[in-house]
């Protein structure tokens, strides 16, 4: 199990084998990571 | 534009720090999988997460895990409560025998060690030809919180939910709340608390009280995360008498886990009291006095280690249940 943030600051466990399928080995940029964060509708993301 | 990218550049470390440590601590405690809860979202929800190596994954939310006691809720949300509620607890006495399933349960789910009751079970007895009983004790969530109205850095707080709480990273240690509270039921955290790596490096909420903080005051929470999940504390689950009832006074419901019954008519016909009431701080405990008992009193006293049976063995000896030395 690995260990994720959501949006919201929760901790959640995804399985390793989950991840790795939808994994598409893109790094994230600053701005990526910055609107993920800010998503308006992160309170419906979990 | 230069601001922006800071503050970018800023929240970025922030989220990466958070993660990293996160991820140190999935692989050092792989075995902490198992402690999480295995409540699933609804299917087909998709959850943006960001992934131990900086990327943003899109995951079906039926396959996560949610981790206990993460802070679900911010610092403002926390501090004003659950909207439309009031809670309230019913302790029906005459059920209780002292198993101290509730003491255990409460200090399993907030770590705190077996020296920290955040609530305790005295051994009450009210006139001398009265016989003891078992009383248990935890903060009454006073709608006149004396703590409140004393603290001097806004740390403890009345919410609209009823609850009053304490921010630990507002408490600056200076005991006037313990001074104030006439029920003396909040405690001091005299030493570093002992938690496991991942509960000690997790975001802190008001609503959970967890990480603990040393030089700071705790007591009971009723449990409010538990709460927003529609769960009741872990002392009302573990009372193997259903002594605790938790419920919301607006629905005009309480529960003890086995049965759920109308917190008005319960009050009414069983004569429910609050303790000291005459204080005039409105406590949102009531009791169910301890009539008809369904155990006696010794029973709760029989199996108990030895320090334990020192705190009580004065009021059993007064009321002749223990011989002399």
């Amino acid at each position: 199990m690995v260990k994720m943030l959501t949006a919201d600051g929760k901790l959640v466990e995804v399985s390793k084998e989950m991840l790795d399928q939808v994994k598409k080995n893109q790094r994230a940029s600053n701005k990526e990571i910055y609107n993920w964060m800010n998503n308006p509708s992160k309170k419906n993301n979990s | 534009m230069k601001k922006e990218e800071e503050i970018s550049n800023k929240a970025r470390r922030d989220f990466l720090k958070t993660t990293a440590i996160a991820t140190i601590a999935a692989t050092a405690c792989g075995s902490l999988a198992c402690s999480c809860s295995s409540k699933k979202a609804n299917v087909g929800e998709k959850v943006k997460l960001l992934s131990p190596d900086g990327e943003i994954v899109e995951i079906d939310s039926s396959y996560l895990n949610h981790q206990e006691h993460m802070a679900i809720v911010s610092k403002l949300e926390a501090r004003e409560g659950i909207a439309g509620k009031k809670f309230v607890m019913v302790v029906d006495l005459s059920r209780c025998k002292n198993a101290r399933k509730c003491v255990a349960a409460c200090q399993k789910w907030h770590y705190r060690t077996e020296d920290k009751e955040w609530l305790t079970v005295k051994l009450m007895k009210d006139s001398e030809e009265g016989a003891p009983y078992w009383f248990p004790k935890q903060c009454f969530h006073c709608d006149n919180p004396p703590c409140v109205k004393v603290c001097p850095v806004d740390a403890t707080f009345k919410r609209q939910d009823g609850l009053v709480l304490i921010d630990n990273e507002r408490c600056i240690g200076c005991k006037f709340c313990m001074a104030a509270c006439p029920y003396s039921t909040r405690v001091f955290n005299w030493s570093e608390p002992e938690l496991p790596f991942d509960i000690k490096h997790q975001q802190y909420s008001p609503e959970t009280g967890i990480p603990g903080k040393v030089g700071t005051v705790e007591k009971c929470d009723f449990c409010p995360d538990r709460s927003r999940e529609g769960l009741l504390p872990p002392c009302v689950e573990a009372c193997p008498n259903g002594v605790f009832y938790f419920g919301d006074e607006n629905e005009d419901t309480v529960s003890n886990g086995d049965e759920t019954v109308s917190f008005s008519q319960l009050i009414k016909d069983r004569a429910a009291y609050r303790f000291q009431e005459e204080l005039g701080t409105k406590p949102r405990v009531y009791y169910l006095p301890p009539k008809d008992r369904q155990f006696p009193v010794e029973r709760g006293y029989e199996n108990l280690p030895d320090n334990l049976k020192e705190r009580f063995k004065d009021v059993m000896e007064e009321s002749n249940l223990l011989e002399k030395k």
